[in-house]
Order: structure tokens, then C-alpha cells, then sequence
């Protein structure tokens, strides 16, 4: 061996040495969370927490910066070129490396949406992962760093679905060494910078950092999302420092762990509004103007105010900022009018007959409150509401029998109105496919909004704005939804507004 | 104690299980649908339906019963939903968590509320019999969660002493049996002392003591054995309440124990794992409560013989 090599080897050793130790200081993380997900494939779990936990180990072709208001940058695509208005090219990254070892590739892309996994009906994913993607005719393996996806119609969305919730990629030989699809979703394998290594359900999920990331080291050894139902208690372990974050917690918390020099509060706003739905197959509801009435009657800023202590806000209509170009920040939202509820009232005829508003026990947070503050706020102008508790989801949806009012929350799952407004009252959403609520107009209007043009999707999203909130609403708009964490001062990390925690280098630092 | 009594015994004990487990099973089915809770909201339908349909759950529901029940029959309890896997295997695999919780509380509590119960009957009206009771009505008035809290501000966040959660080692043990014992050995406090009372009163303590018995001797012998008798029907429930107390107690702890896993799984409406649960909790009542039947038929065997009329 020469002078020059032995060198380089010295030289390398030196590195790996360095990084072996760089590894071995890395923090343990611990985040206590009020549930886990079950089924830890998106397509076999489109909850919260599965976001929250997954998107860690599972990434998308693009990548969401939601440091930098959600600009779309480089994923597991280094680029991407719109072909025509339905055909979307990727040009994927080079030497991304699965958790299992293999590399992952053109085939990867065509295998997490095609028929094993997500193409067809008969596919496990379908009935999940279709709200999303179910607009994808195609997709066509170029080279093997090269992909082509063709869209049945023109998609706005197209960037958008790739970038988002739902199109995370999978690895196509662990797929299938995982036998069936009941085992691969206790375990998936992807190209995050943690992998899943250990799950035991109801009590925690272990992620361990994934040393051939192809972005970064990951700034934990390993973080474990252990299930802490009890706030008290997540709020125990966070001070005394046995969780490093605590999730969900509430206002009222605030200023425990604010006071505590070790603890601090993060978070705010996720892309989710809480609205009411009014059932126009209601005797009393199916005038557009009893369903105006019920919506002037609510004061929403003093449900912000008594509920979160200003920690959420009342939004302009049912729309965020995120939106961009399609954010109609000219449009005057409905206002608290108590006087033109009374008003409507007589102009529709109503005599004090009974309405039903069913509820759950705080599914929602503050959702008994919020219940009872509406309830109250409507028997003010004259409407006699009735409220109704129920245990489940099951007894609100399935019993359409004298349902009138319902509580739901509408999170938008592209940042855009066709994520979130159309995606929910439009002809594919709840509440046309279960006839709380039907308008031609509505679509028609829609159906103009899932057009490339921007000034014709502004109009129609100024329109669609005016049919939710004045002409013939379905329901209507509280106040945005907020998540808040309990987070330890050794870390630096700012929680995103999706839900998902993102923990990889480009988002969490560990201090000191 | 006859055959006849302890066959009629056993036939009650079978038929108990079986109208909970049905009335479980019906209850579960009438009042939510799983596919929702597994599927999401906004599933697509024909999701919905195909989730439906493999699992039965379209079927009129006495068909389903029926199904359940000769499913039962040869061994097989069912799936899990959320969890994709045999759901006897989740239950099976929390079920030690469960077992130590309640072996530790249950030995800490008879070892506590026994002695502390007969102690306060043999000092009747003393100091130390009033602040027995009075510590007893004040352990069995606190609710387990505001305990449960209470010592991990004391003992995790204020002396961070122990773990404020989980489990894994003895240190984890510790606040959760100390939160079960407090309520339960003040209830058996109570009974024994109740029970001491009524047989120390006995015209037998008296000829005890008449025939030249020392006070403790007549305890020992005559007392004891007979203050027994009430206090094994309040084991009965105690297996109960020890599960049911676990409830609570497993989620301020985050215990990995059946408590918590049947809560999750009756909101999440993971049918075959609620039934496995309750008909574990309903045999293990019915057992014990078999068990204490058959021993008061052995313990007093007037008992055994005025049931059966002999």
C-alpha cells in the first residue's frame, strides 16, 4: 500500500469514525401522542395520525417546504415537467436507496400506483387513496429515472397530488416480500429518513434513523410515538423530560408549560376549518333561507374567543391563504347579523318547530361547548334547536331519520379550493353522495373550477363562495382548527400545518 | 354441598356468559359501523360496502350471531380490524400487562385492607378505629384518575422519583398499584371491619370467652374464620372492579393493559376484539363468583343444602 492510500484510508477512517460518533450522540425522541395509527400504509389509513407518524418514513415525488409557505421543491423527483394539461414527467433522483436496500427506482413509482397497490377497484388502496389520485389513468416507465404520469382529464392538481398526502411512495420488492397486503401495512417500507423497526399497537411506534437517507441525517437516533392518552400526563412527561413533544394540547395548558424554562408551546393553525352541516331533507331546512338564518345567528369570533383564547381565528369564508391566486381575499364573508336571521326567519315561515343538532362528545375540541353556545346563539333569534348527544359517527351518518344539524370539519387537502370546498360539497363528496345536499348550480360551477384557466377558476371560486355562504348553504364555517404541541427547549422544531411532524434535518435541530 | 348444587351452579355460570356476550354482540352491531371507523369518513362507498361484505357485516344480524357463535364454537374468535391480525392474539398479548397489575394490587390490597379492617373492629371506637375509616372513605371517595394525577405530580414531576408512564420495569408499577390499592383495600378495610363487628357480637364469642379462651385465642379461632365468610363474597367483585378499575387507571398510566385496549376498541367498534374482552371479564366474574358459591357451600354447609332443599 503507498503513502496516497494509506492516506485516503486514514482519511476515511477518520470520516466514518467521525460520522459513527456524529451517530451515536444523536437524542433518542420521544413524542407522546393520544393514538397511533393501525394500518400504517396511507391507502390503508387516511387519518391524522398515520400523517402525522408516516410521512417521516414514506416521501412523495415532491416535497412540500411548509417553512417556506409551501413551496413545492425536489422529493424523490429532482424535477418535473407538465407535458399538456393531463401528462406530468418526473425526473427522479439518482441513488435514493430503500429502507430494505434496494434502490429505488421508475419501478417504484409504477408499483406504488399500479394494480398491486392502488389501480383499479380491486386494489387494496382504491377505496382510500381514489379521492386523491382517482383521476390517474396511467403511468408510463420511460427509463428507469424517468416516469410519465397521464391524468383521464386536464388536473389543475396534477404537482399538487404528487407533492401531498396520499402519493407517498413504497418499495416495490419489500411490498412483495411482505407477502399480503395485511402484513405490509403493519410495516411499510419507503425511502424516508427514519424507518419503521418496531410497533406494538396501542402503545408505541419506534422509527430509527435511516442512515443511507439519500437528504440528510436524520437529527434523532430513533423516535418512539408512544400513546399517552391522559393530557395531564404527556404534560408530566414532557416536564420532566421524558418526552421531548407532547401533542394535542390545549389552551388552557398553555401556560404551564410556558412558566416551566425547560417547556415551550408551538404550533397554530392546520389547513382545517370546523363548520356545521345543515340536512336540507330536514322539513325545516330544506329553505335556503332557514339554513341563512341559522348562519347569521352565530357570533363565530366570541366561539374563538371563549373556546381558544384567540389561538384560533375566524377565516374568510370557507378558504385559507394557502390558496394562492385562488385566496379571494376581497370576499366578504358572512357576518354575525342577528337582526337579518330574525328577519329570514319570517320570511320562511317558521313557527318554533323543533330542529335536531347531533353532536359527539368532544371529537372536536370544545365540541360540547361549541354545541351548547350555538344552541344558545340560535334560541336567540327564536330558533328552537334540539340538541342531541351521540356516541358515534355510525348514529349521525347512518340515521338519516330527523337529522338536521351535524358537526364535521373540512381540511383541505391540497392548497387549493378543489381540495377542500369541492372536494367535500361537490357531486364526489359526504354530503352529495348522501343527499344532505344537492345543487346543479354548485357543480356547474365546480366542474369550471377543475379547468387550467386561472381567471375562470378565481370566478368560479368567488361563485362557489357566494352558493356556501348566502344562496343555498350546506352548512357553514366556525373557525379554523388549530394543533398545539408541548415541545422540550433542547429542541428547535416548528410544527408544520398539515398534521404531519416533519422530524428530518430540514426541520428539526437539536440544541446545545 | 350437593352435585346437584354445584351442576346448578356451573349451568347459571354458562348462561351468564352467554346472555353477555350476546347482548354485547347485538348492542355493538345496532349502534355502530365499523367500516366507518376503519375506512374513514370520506371512503369511498363502494369501499365501504366491499369492507362490509368480507367481513359478514351486511348479513341480517342473527345470521351473524349464528355465525359468531359456531365461529366460537371451533376456536375462532374473530379479527381485528384495526389491528390485522387474529384479534385472540391482541387480547392475548396485553393480557399478561393486565394480570400483573391486577396480582400486584390484589396482593397489596388484601395484605393492606384485611389487617387494617380487623385491627379498627379489636379497637372499636378508639382513635385509631375512626381514622381508619376515616382514611377508608377518603381512599374509596377519590376518583382513580385525580390520584392518578396527583401522585405523578408528586412523585414524577415535583421528586422525579418515577416514570410518569408506560411500563417495562418495577419503577412503572409503582403509582398505578398504589392508585388501584388505595380504592380497593378501602373497601376491604370497611367489610372486614363490618364483618368483625357483627361476629365479634356473636353469642359463640362470649361462650368462647366463657369457657376460658383468651380474648386473642377466641379471635383466632371463632372470629376470624367466620368474618371470612361475608368477606368472600366482596372478592367476587373485586375481580371485577380490579378491570374495570384498570380502565382508568391504565390510561392515566398509559399501561399496555385489556383496560385500554377494550376502551379503543368498543369507540372503534373492533367487534371481535370487544367480545373477547367482555367474555374474558364475564367468565373471569362468573369464575370467582362460582368459585365463592362453592366455597360458601364448603365454608358453611348449611348453605349447600338449603338451596337444593335438603
Amino acid at each position: 500500500m503507498n503513502r496516497t492510500s494509506r492516506s485516503l484510508c486514514s482519511l476515511l477512517g477518520g470520516v466514518l469514525f467521525s460520522t459513527a460518533v456524529l451517530a451515536d450522540n444523536r437524542p433518542d425522541l420521544t413524542v407522546a401522542v393520544t393514538k397511533n395509527p393501525s394500518r400504517l400504509d396511507p391507502m390503508a389509513e387516511n387519518s391524522n395520525v398515520n400523517k402525522r407518524v408516516m410521512k417521516n418514513v414514506l416521501e412523495t415525488l415532491i416535497y412540500t417546504d411548509s417553512q417556506d409557505n409551501g413551496t413545492l421543491k425536489p422529493g424523490l423527483a429532482e424535477s418535473w415537467k407538465r407535458i399538456d394539461g393531463k401528462t406530468l414527467e418526473f425526473s427522479l433522483r439518482q441513488g435514493v436507496t430503500c429502507h430494505n436496500g434496494e434502490t429505488f427506482d421508475a419501478n417504484d413509482v409504477a408499483f406504488s400506483l399500479g394494480a398491486q397497490r392502488f389501480q383499479g377497484e380491486q386494489a387494496p388502496g382504491w377505496g382510500i387513496g381514489r379521492q386523491y389520485l382517482g383521476g390517474l389513468d396511467s403511468v408510463e416507465i420511460i427509463d428507469s429515472h424517468h416516469v410519465q404520469v397521464h391524468f383521464k382529464q386536464d388536473d389543475p392538481l396534477m404537482e399538487l397530488r404528487f407533492a401531498n398526502w396520499m402519493s407517498e411512495m413504497v418499495c416495490q420488492d419489500a411490498f412483495q416480500a411482505a407477502g399480503s397486503w395485511e402484513n405490509w401495512v403493519k410495516q411499510p417500507v419507503g425511502t424516508g429518513p427514519y424507518r419503521v423497526t418496531k410497533v406494538k399497537h396501542g402503545d408505541h411506534i419506534q422509527l430509527t434513523a435511516f442512515d443511507d437517507y439519500w437528504g440528510g441525517v436524520a437529527p434523532a437516533k430513533s423516535v418512539t410515538f408512544k400513546v399517552i392518552p391522559e393530557i395531564a400526563a404527556r404534560i408530566a412527561g414532557l416536564k420532566t423530560g421524558e418526552y421531548q413533544i407532547a401533542t394535542e394540547l390545549t389552551p388552557d395548558q398553555f401556560e404551564l408549560l410556558q412558566n416551566d424554562k425547560n417547556t415551550d408551546v408551538a404550533g397554530g393553525p392546520i389547513r382545517n376549518i370546523r363548520v356545521i352541516i345543515f340536512d336540507e331533507n330536514h322539513p325545516q331546512l330544506k329553505n335556503p333561507k332557514m339554513r341563512q338564518a341559522l348562519s347569521y345567528a352565530i357570533d363565530r369570533q366570541l366561539i374563538v374567543d371563549a373556546l381558544y383564547g384567540g389561538h384560533a381565528s375566524v377565516p374568510n369564508g370557507l378558504q385559507m391563504k394557502v390558496f394562492g391566486d385562488l385566496y379571494i381575499a376581497d370576499h366578504e364573508s358572512i357576518k354575525y347579523d342577528p337582526t337579518k336571521a330574525r328577519q329570514l326567519l319570517k320570511e320562511a315561515g317558521y313557527n318554533g318547530e323543533e330542529i335536531s343538532y347531533r353532536y359527539l362528545q368532544d371529537y372536536y375540541t370544545g365540541e360540547v361547548s361549541t354545541a351548547q353556545i350555538l344552541a344558545e346563539m340560535w334560541r336567540q333569534v327564536g330558533i328552537n334547536v334540539k340538541l342531541e348527544l351521540k356516541e358515534n359517527w355510525g348514529q349521525i351518518e347512518d340515521d338519516a331519520k330527523g337529522r338536521g344539524i351535524f358537526n364535521w370539519s373540512n381540511s383541505a387537502s391540497y392548497p387549493d379550493p378543489l381540495g377542500q370546498i369541492y372536494r367535500l360539497y361537490g357531486p364526489e363528496g359526504w354530503f352529495q353522495r348522501n343527499n344532505t345536499y344537492q345543487s346543479a348550480e354548485f357543480n356547474t360551477w365546480g366542474e369550471q373550477l377543475k379547468g387550467t384557466d386561472k381567471a375562470k377558476r378565481i370566478e368560479a371560486m368567488r361563485a362557489m363562495l357566494e352558493i356556501y355562504e348566502r344562496q343555498d348553504p350546506p352548512g357553514t364555517f366556525l373557525h379554523t382548527l388549530p394543533m398545539f404541541y408541548g415541545v422540550s427547549t433542547t429542541l428547535d422544531w416548528t410544527p408544520g400545518d398539515t398534521g404531519f411532524m416533519d422530524l428530518s434535518h430540514r426541520n428539526l435541530r437539536i440544541k446545545g | 354441598m350437593t352435585p346437584l348444587y354445584a351442576l346448578q351452579k356451573i349451568t347459571r355460570a354458562l348462561l351468564t356468559v352467554l346472555l353477555i356476550v350476546s347482548t354485547v354482540f347485538i348492542v355493538l352491531r345496532l349502534s355502530g359501523d365499523p367500516a366507518i371507523y376503519v375506512l374513514g369518513l370520506d371512503a369511498d362507498p363502494q369501499a365501504l360496502d366491499a369492507f362490509r361484505t368480507r367481513w359478514g357485516l351486511d348479513q341480517p344480524i342473527f345470521v351473524q350471531y349464528l355465525q359468531f357463535l359456531s365461529n366460537c364454537l371451533q376456536g375462532d374468535f374473530g379479527y381485528s380490524y384495526f389491528e390485522e391480525r387474529d384479534a385472540m392474539e391482541a387480547v392475548l398479548e396485553r393480557l399478561p400487562q393486565t394480570l400483573l397489575l391486577m396480582g400486584v394490587t390484589g396482593l397489596f390490597t388484601v395484605l393492606i385492607g384485611i389487617p387494617a379492617g380487623v385491627y379498627a373492629a379489636l379497637h372499636h371506637n378508639s382513635w385509631i378505629d375512626r381514622m381508619t375509616m376515616l382514611v377508608s372513605v377518603a381512599g374509596f371517595s377519590l376518583p382513580n384518575f385525580v390520584l392518578g394525577i396527583f401522585l405523578i405530580l408528586l412523585f414524577s414531576v415535583t421528586w422525579q422519583l418515577l416514570p410518569t408512564g408506560g411500563s417495562g420495569t418495577w419503577q412503572h408499577l409503582v403509582m398505578p398499584v398504589l392508585t388501584m390499592t388505595v380504592a380497593e383495600a378501602a373497601v376491604f378495610a370497611r367489610f372486614t371491619r363490618s364483618a368483625m363487628l357483627e361476629v365479634l357480637h356473636q353469642p359463640y364469642m362470649r361462650t368462647a370467652r366463657a369457657k376460658g379462651l383468651r380474648w386473642h385465642q377466641a379471635v383466632r379461632r371463632h372470629a376470624l374464620p367466620n368474618a371470612a365468610i361475608p368477606l368472600v363474597t366482596v372478592v367476587g367483585f373485586f375481580v371485577g372492579t380490579l378491570i374495570a378499575g384498570g380502565v382508568v387507571t391504565e390510561s392515566v398510566f398509559a399501561w399496555p393493559g385489556l383496560g385500554r385496549l377494550l376502551v379503543t376498541s368498543v369507540a372503534n367498534r373492533d367487534l371481535a376484539v370487544v367480545q373477547i374482552i367482555v367474555m374474558l371479564i364475564a367468565c373471569s366474574m362468573v369464575l370467582t363468583n362460582l368459585i365463592v358459591d362453592l366455597l360458601y357451600g364448603w365454608l358453611d354447609p348449611r348453605v349447600g343444602s338449603l338451596r337444593t332443599g335438603n
